[in-house]
């Protein structure tokens, strides 16, 4: 259990160097590029949601604790961690209701 | 076959960890950078000193898999360590092992000065490459045990009692020693290198965050604009400059600034953002914005000026119908334009939405 959490971790570690070193990259093999930064927030996130899968039930509790941070960082007008904060409720409510889909068609998963 | 000993398994582990630690730092240092450009834009200005330059980055990459490579080489050929083949990872892993082979490849490939064709050639033979070397990357690092190196240093302390001091034959120990010493170097050599790079590594670290912090708190005392949302416009639309010590408009001499006048329409103005309509009189193209404002709330106060940013301005009627379509009897043809214009208007002002789903459906 232990050893596949720390698995998990040192892929996501990777993953996420190699995401960024790739937004370097300056002609990138194969396909374009994305210069957005809250997509590329988003992006650098959904495969390490994707691997840890983690309960529908902690990606909600996840959410609604960002969408708390949006709420605050709307009212304290720092629109920048607003937007960031919208885009993690955003991934962690796709990854929940994603999930919720899978165990309707799957419920022994 | 090459016998492993107690000291040379110690060796070995020993020789994993400083590999471990350079890579975990020089990774979290690089990773850290990225998520704060992310979080905070502003340090992706010019003049900043935290973005790592792509060749520099280049070198630390080929380094950091070289490094790696090579240590994993050495644990296979003396510890007969086994080899994770692909097939016995899941979909998850094998899905994320491509994706990140992918992201490495496209990077080193701009640094290689081939034909495109060898070049695609190469990159497919790096691409295999790294993404068999990736699995057994994280076999390696999340086999790694601490409390085995402490069950190895138990076992030479409990070896080292068993010896009796008085049989000892100082002269055939010195000599059984250097004899030691040469035959254990290349083993000695391997933890003395990587700690030689790792020290290394941790002074040009520590040197980056010197001046990153420096740098950092003469920005947040200057008077700048960070950030223009959205670069691109039209017309009556409100735009938003984001940035530092722009104050609370005390007087008539804190003003935005345009190439063509200053500009009225302000929403609001406080010390981190101006939020402001564009005037209608501002020519269609790239424009220069800047802010103005006195040194303090007296307006005999010294007058101070950001630094520029550009505007781009488009034609309102590509995205609003205009009197000719809206002819009678009207058209057709009247009727598609409005609706193509509609179309290009929804688009345009949700255009980061678009996008988002697009890709969502792509991936």
């Amino acid at each position: 259990m232990g050893s596949s959490i720390l698995k998990k971790l040192i892929i996501s570690y990777i993953w996420l160097a190699a995401f960024f070193i790739y937004q370097k990259s300056g002609q990138p093999w194969l396909a374009g590029l994305v210069f957005d930064p809250v997509i590329n927030l988003f992006f650098s996130l959904v495969p390490i949601l994707w691997l840890f899968s983690v309960s529908s039930k902690t990606n909600t509790i996840l959410a609604v604790l960002f969408l708390t941070g949006t709420a605050f960082s709307s009212i304290f007008h720092n629109d920048l961690l607003a937007e960031k904060f919208a885009i993690l409720t955003y991934c962690f409510l796709v990854a929940s209701v994603l999930q919720q889909i899978k165990l309707l068609f799957n419920p022994k998963a | 076959m090459i016998k492993l000993t107690i000291i040379n398994q110690l060796l070995l582990e020993l020789a994993k960890l400083p590999v471990l630690i350079i890579s975990f730092i020089s990774v979290g240092y690089f990773i850290i950078i990225n998520l704060l450009n992310l979080l905070l834009p502003e340090m992706t200005e010019k003049n900043i000193v935290f973005n790592i330059e792509s060749s520099d980055l280049n070198k630390l990459v080929i380094l950091l898999i070289f490094l790696n490579a090579l240590t994993i080489f050495f644990f296979i050929k003396f510890k007969k360590v086994k080899l994770i083949s692909v097939l016995s990872l899941n979909k998850k892993e094998i899905i994320i092992y491509g994706l990140t082979s992918y992201c490495l490849v496209s990077f080193i490939r701009q640094n290689l000065s081939l034909f495109v064709f060898l070049k695609d050639i190469l990159s497919t033979i790096l691409f295999f490459l790294i993404f068999f070397l990736l699995p057994q990357l994280v076999n390696f690092y999340s086999n790694f045990r601490l409390d085995y190196l402490g069950m190895i240093l138990i076992k030479i302390r409990n070896d080292i009692k068993q010896i009796e001091l008085r049989s000892i034959n100082w002269r055939g120990l010195f000599i059984d020693f250097v004899k030691f010493i040469f035959k254990k170097l290349p083993y000695l050599i391997i933890p003395i290198f990587f700690t030689v790079v790792g020290l290394f590594f941790l002074r040009l670290i520590f040197a980056k965050i010197n001046v990153y912090l420096l740098h950092q708190s003469f920005l947040h005392k200057q008077f700048l604009i960070t950030r223009i949302r959205p670069k691109e416009t039209i017309i009556a639309e409100t735009v938003i400059l984001d940035g530092y010590n722009f104050g609370f408009k005390e007087n008539e001499f804190f003003q935005l600034k345009t190439s063509k006048g200053s500009v009225s329409g302000i929403k609001d103005w406080n010390n981190n953002k101006v939020e402001f309509v564009v005037p209608l009189d501002l020519p269609e193209g790239k424009n220069e914005l800047w802010l103005e404002r006195t040194k303090t709330a007296s307006s005999q106060s010294a007058l101070m000026k950001t630094n520029k940013v550009d505007l781009t301005i488009l034609s309102r009627w590509d995205f609003y119908p205009q009197q000719k379509d809206y002819q009678y009897p009207p058209s057709f043809l009247d009727y598609f334009r409005i609706t193509v214009k509609k179309l290009k208007r929804i688009i345009f002002f949700n255009w980061g939405v678009i996008q988002l789903c697009g890709k969502l459906i792509n991936c």
